[in-house]
């Protein structure tokens, strides 16, 4: 049911893309599947966010792509080349910020860009102009001739970020940038993001932070354990989950409206996730603004106050969800791909979506599960 | 200026850093002193004889410190190699053929540092000097070689093992594996004695084609097959 989908606003025939990878796989000492048979297409000019938990193959893919890594089998198209290590021209035009501190320790943050720009082919005279600008932009300054081994984690990732685009590449890798980050480093990052994204530019960013994907990603890749779990738009991603769920902040009488939920046909199920908050569904013959302008209604005729509303959707869900339903297919994971017509007697558990709330929770005031608070 | 030329810099200043390469040239030093010193009172034997010597302790010396400047080279942790050089758009080629010059121009330069002055000078101050500067040319072009042919092996051993004492270690055996095989098979011409034997009246001026070209052709004969073997290996790693 949750069939993977490839993104494709490709639109115009023979056009090309600025990433394309065809069943990309990875197995590491024959032991380790790092990355299992990846497939997506990446539109010239659009932000794709990598996402998925620690170890799913993130930064395996990012490797792979920019070629650093051989793949097992499988293929990468960068602007519409094969990239392999050989092809040093094309990863000229990929910026790379890498995760973890792999640096010359014993190179300032100056001698390691102008490394950097001079190997991508830049001259020396523009190399300097740039670097000078880059640091300004980081904020290294002040840090420039200080050697990379004696930087702070967060110096480092923007001595990185700066590297990664010291040449102005079309398309940039970003493995976790955020990571290492205070919050005013981490707004500019994913402002830069935002910046670079009008500016045309490609970008594919890894991180397990569902909120920066939510904030500057255009088309999302789920991975878990080295497998596309989902592959679309953020929007995409946010109706999988939506679900006409709302979790509504009450204050005054909460109980009298409980009540009036439970009378109404159109709210399906309702239940407390704490005692001013009520977690609503309605039912899916309506559209969710008229079911929520109802929902709103009944709140202005009851006895209650609306502190806050969120709605479902939100993008962890959507991921949690994703990954969920990636394990409850248990082996029928093995069939992904192939036409079988699907037999109803034989559907079992392993395919029923696995965030659905038990039938014993609805419409009744059962307290929320630690997992389901997680 | 390409990827090649820019690796090869940086790695040229990297070595002018380097305390090891400073430690040898200091310790060379001194000994080619002495050498000089000692063939300017040294009645007993002739200058060529002594010249001899000092070549063949610097060589037998010499090859331990090229093979620690050799190996360190693609030893470097690959993920550093991968993050912050190959990730710029370096390919294997470029990378290992830097590697192999800098690290060529760097031993050569040293021993010609050290030798050259060195055999000029105990020409000069030699109490029996009987050096020819032909000699002294075709001496130079014979180390040369022998150290260009053991940066070329470490540095492809390098590129092979990660692991910078395994590759040391690797290339250790081999080379004194070589050294004793051909010892005691006593080889014409090849043997460490054999081709020591004839360095007096090679440093006389005394030169042989027939004696010396099979020496020449196996001496360049690595020169030529382990760079393509070396990016080869290099080429099938993981950053």
């Amino acid at each position: 049911m949750f069939k993977k989908k490839a993104v494709d606003t490709n639109g115009h025939n023979g056009e090309v893309f600025a990433v394309e990878t065809t069943n990309l796989t990875k197995i590491f000492q024959r032991r380790w599947i790092a990355a299992n048979s990846i497939s997506f297409q990446i539109p010239k000019g659009s932000v794709f966010g990598l996402v998925g938990p620690n170890g799913a193959g993130k930064s395996t893919t990012l490797r792979l792509i920019l070629g650093l890594l051989h793949p097992t089998a499988g293929e990468v198209k960068v602007f519409g080349e094969t990239m392999t290590l050989s092809t040093g021209h094309l990863r000229r035009r990929v910026g790379y910020l890498p995760q973890g501190e792999h640096y010359p320790k014993n190179l300032t943050p100056i001698n390691y860009l102008e490394l950097a720009g001079r190997l991508r082919g830049m001259p020396r005279k523009e190399c300097q102009q740039r670097i000078s600008s880059l640091l300004h932009a980081v904020d290294l300054l002040g840090a420039a001739s200080t050697r990379i081994g004696n930087l702070s984690a967060g110096m480092t990732t923007r001595m990185a970020i700066a590297a990664s685009m010291v040449n102005e590449p079309d398309l940039l890798l970003w493995d976790e940038p955020t990571a290492g980050l205070d919050p005013t480093g981490r707004k500019y990052a994913l402002d830069l993001i935002q910046e670079l994204k009008s500016q045309g530019k490609t970008m594919i960013v890894s991180t397990h932070l569902l909120p920066d994907a939510d904030n500057v990603c255009d088309y999302i890749g789920v991975l878990n354990q080295g497998k596309v779990v989902f592959s679309g738009s953020v929007l995409e991603m946010k109706q999988f989950v939506r679900e006409n769920v709302v979790d509504l902040g009450l204050s005054g009488d909460i109980k009298k409206f409980q009540e009036t939920l439970s009378a109404d046909s159109q709210i399906l199920r309702w239940e407390h996730l704490s005692p001013e908050v009520i977690r609503v569904n309605f039912s899916d013959g309506k559209g969710f603004s008229e079911q929520l302008n109802r929902l709103m209604e009944m709140i202005t005729n009851s006895t209650c106050d609306l502190v806050s509303i969120r709605s479902g959707g939100e993008i962890e869900d959507a991921f949690l969800k994703r990954l969920e339903a990636d394990r409850a297919k248990g082996f029928s994971r093995v069939f992904e791909g192939k036409n079988f017509p699907p037999d109803p007697a034989t559907q079992s558990a392993m395919t029923k979506p696995a965030y659905s709330l038990p039938d014993d929770r609805v419409n009744g005031s059962h307290g929320v599960t630690e997992e389901q608070k997680v | 200026m390409t990827a090649f030329m820019i690796l090869l810099e940086e790695d040229i200043l990297a070595m002018m850093r380097s305390w090891t390469v400073w430690m040898w040239l200091a310790i060379s030093g001194v000994g080619g002193l002495s050498a000089v010193v000692f063939a300017g009172t040294f009645e007993q034997e002739s200058t060529s004889f002594l010249f001899g010597w000092f070549l063949l302790l610097y060589v037998a010396l010499g090859s331990f410190m090229v093979m620690i400047i050799s190996s360190s080279s693609g030893g470097i942790d690959p993920r550093t190699l991968g993050d912050s050089i190959i990730s710029h758009g370096v390919t294997p080629a470029q990378f290992v053929l830097s590697l192999l010059t800098s690290r060529t121009l760097t031993v050569l330069g040293m021993s010609l540092l050290i030798i050259t002055p060195v055999a000029f000078a105990m020409m000069g101050t030699g109490v029996s000097n009987d050096l020819d500067p032909n000699g002294i040319l075709i001496a130079l072009i014979y180390t040369g070689l022998l150290f260009a042919v053991l940066v070329f092996l470490s540095v492809t051993f390098s590129a092979v093992v990660t692991n910078t004492p395994g590759s040391l270690a690797m290339i250790y055996i081999l080379w004194y594996s070589a050294i004793t095989i051909l010892m005691a098979i006593q080889a014409d011409g090849f043997s460490p004695s054999g081709f020591l034997g004839q360095v007096p009246s090679l440093l006389q001026g005394e030169f042989k084609w027939s004696l010396h070209f099979p020496i020449l052709t196996a001496l360049l004969f690595p020169l030529v097959g382990l760079p393509p073997l070396g990016i080869r290996m290099f080429g099938q790693r993981d950053f």
